[in-house]
């Protein structure tokens, strides 16, 4: 990242090549738009690449800082949209990604990382997994999520909180 | 901060890690956690969970045109040596790069944590 600080374009290709991946997904995910989602994914990244001067390491892991850009463009998508039903994706929409036949350590490790992650979502009580998919993945706001879910805000806030504590603690040292 | 003002705080945190807390909302509490050290630290706590979220998501490849577009603009900004930062971007505390948006407080959302 040194290097795409002082504007070495092929050091900012690496970067690409290594998160651009987990970047489309995200904003695939949120966006449930193929066109959509590449629009996204080309913003962040170029905005990242434009200040990537202000980028420093030892403050964070690029990647979630990456991934935190891309969402915070995605909801930014989502919110800009007519309908937030637009286009929304679900589960059996996506074509995951086949296993590639021989996963290099780091991707076996962001597989099982994914998995872990997956895993701690699905302890969740469901009334505080909707909550967080609604927020995270769905770009609603605590309000409007009481409207739809006809719950007090207060409870919303306080299920986002549960939720969240939960995942913190089932996920352990494993993402941190 | 009143105890009363410090609470409200605290049960917004959780909304506001998830970005679901509306833009004035997000704004006040963002005034707010440079002066409170243990809103910060839940903040941070909190982080990982939705940096967990964003890497939970089934993977699929993009198309390789997006790439030769985002190299396209990039090569060319290089060969110009153009670095332009955002028009907000110095107001932001360093290592959040994406903070020069006309909607700010998402990717303003992180920048204290940073800047600790």
């Amino acid at each position: 990242m040194a290097l795409v600080q002082r504007g070495d374009a092929r050091a900012f290709e690496a970067v690409y090549d290594r998160h651009g991946a987990a970047a489309f997904s995200l904003a695939y995910r949120i966006s449930g738009n193929r066109a959509a989602a590449e629009d996204i994914v080309q913003e962040a990244f170029l905005s990242v690449w434009r200040s990537a001067v202000r980028y420093q390491p030892e403050r964070g892991n690029l990647r979630s800082w990456l991934l935190s850009v891309v969402h915070n463009r995605a909801i930014d998508w989502l919110r800009r949209s007519v309908s937030q039903d637009r286009g929304r994706v679900d589960a059996e929409g996506i074509e995951e990604r086949k296993a590639a036949p021989e996963l290099t350590d780091a991707e076996a490790f962001r597989r099982e990382e994914a998995q872990t992650v997956r895993t701690a979502m699905e302890r969740l009580p469901a009334d505080q997994l909707r909550v967080v998919e609604l927020a995270y993945f769905g770009g609603f706001t605590h309000s409007q999520i009481a409207d739809m879910l006809g719950m007090p805000l207060g409870t919303v806030k306080g299920r986002m909180r549960l939720a969240l504590d939960k995942m913190r603690d089932g996920l352990g040292e494993a993402v941190a | 901060v009143s105890v009363r003002s410090h609470e409200d705080y605290q049960e917004n945190l959780g909304a506001y890690v998830l970005g679901a807390l509306p833009e004035l909302e997000a704004e006040v509490l963002e005034r707010h956690l440079p002066s409170c050290e243990s809103c910060r630290a839940e903040v941070a706590r909190l982080e990982v969970v939705t940096n967990a979220l964003a890497r939970s998501v089934p993977q699929v490849d993009p198309p390789p045109s997006l790439k030769a577009s985002l190299m396209r603009t990039v090569n060319e900004e290089a060969a110009l040596s153009r670095r332009p930062n955002g028009p907000s971007a110095a107001a932001c505390a360093p290592g959040w790069p994406a903070c020069s948006r006309a909607s700010p407080w998402r990717e303003h959302s992180p920048c204290w944590h940073w800047a600790l």
